[in-house]
């Protein structure tokens, strides 16, 4: 059975957040290495993410998003206010 | 099953919730007609009023009560919120909210309630007529009592979840404002039941 892994963003050891050190070309082996920021939606967990891909995939509608999720409009609707505050946050706390 | 029980408005709000819950109002305000059941405020359930009133009476309770909730609601979701908040989804969440009320006028069909009612009224503040309870009357009036309470307890859990959801207010914000909430709804709907009841008595 395939393990899902799941993307670290956070240190696990002090909660700071983590940067990206090396990248890693799987077809030839090439690494590059360097001190990449990552990218905003990275800081974000997997069902947001996911939720994000699905509401573009969606062209942006709450209603159809409701009906993929089976969830009701305004409960769709709130996570995508909390999804919006969460990245009001994070880019507050880059720009400090 | 629990959070359905307890939060149904994660699947079901808007249009869907309200007609539902309307439907179940119509038919609580049936019940309630022929057991003689009254919800004179908010939170309130009541049996055994002497007067004779119509269907209609009973259904006003129900819009007055869900009609008042759902303003106050609406009011304190433009007002604390940070989405859009929909009328469409407070009153349909609002409305599925009072299903549980649908089982109330059930708790009386022995009339054991409003008899338990008039025995306490009697014995501790000497008000009504004279009235005896055997053991066995006194611990059901207890328990239909209790089941009262719950449905109670029920339907305040609802309508708080149905605030949340058709709202997005969360924490303490959200359980400050809807304690006030229900303070003056329960307040301004005891007066507005009496003014619509005096109306279509009248009529």
């Amino acid at each position: 059975m395939e393990v899902k892994q799941k993307f670290p963003v956070l240190c696990p050891s002090c909660e700071e957040k983590l940067k990206v050190k090396t990248l890693q070309c799987d077809s030839c082996n090439t690494s590059v290495n360097g001190h990449f920021e990552m990218a905003l939606l990275c800081s974000l967990n997997i069902e947001e993410q996911d939720f994000i891909i699905h509401f573009v995939k969606q062209s942006g509608s709450l209603k159809e998003m409701s009906k993929h999720l089976n969830l009701s409009y305004p409960s769709v609707r709130n996570i995508l206010d909390d999804i919006i505050e969460k990245i009001k946050n994070i880019q507050t706390l880059k720009e400090l | 099953m629990q959070n359905f029980i307890f939060n149904p408005f994660h699947r079901i709000a808007g249009l869907k919730a309200l007609g539902l819950g309307f439907l179940i109002i119509v038919i609580t305000a049936l019940f309630a007609f022929l057991f003689n059941t009254h919800f004179p405020g908010l939170l309130d359930i009541k049996y055994g009023y002497k007067e004779t009133y119509g269907f209609l009476n009973f259904l006003s309770y129900g819009i007055v009560n869900l009609m008042s909730m759902s303003v106050f609601i609406y009011l304190a979701g433009l007002l604390l919120s940070k989405s859009s908040v929909r009328f469409i989804d407070v009153i349909g969440t609002q409305t599925l909210a009072r299903a549980p009320l649908l089982l109330a006028p059930f708790l009386n069909t022995s009339g054991l309630i409003e008899k338990g009612g008039a025995y306490l009224l009697f014995k501790y503040l000497e008000h009504g007529h004279p009235t005896s309870l055997s053991r066995v009357e006194f611990i059901l009036f207890i328990f239909f009592t209790l089941l009262m309470i719950l449905l109670i307890a029920w339907m305040i859990t609802l309508m708080y979840n149905a605030y949340k959801v058709s709202c997005n207010v969360k924490g303490s914000k959200a359980v400050v404002s809807f304690i006030i909430i229900i303070f003056l709804v329960e307040i301004l709907t005891l007066y507005l039941n009496h003014l619509a009841q005096l109306f279509l008595l009248n009529l």
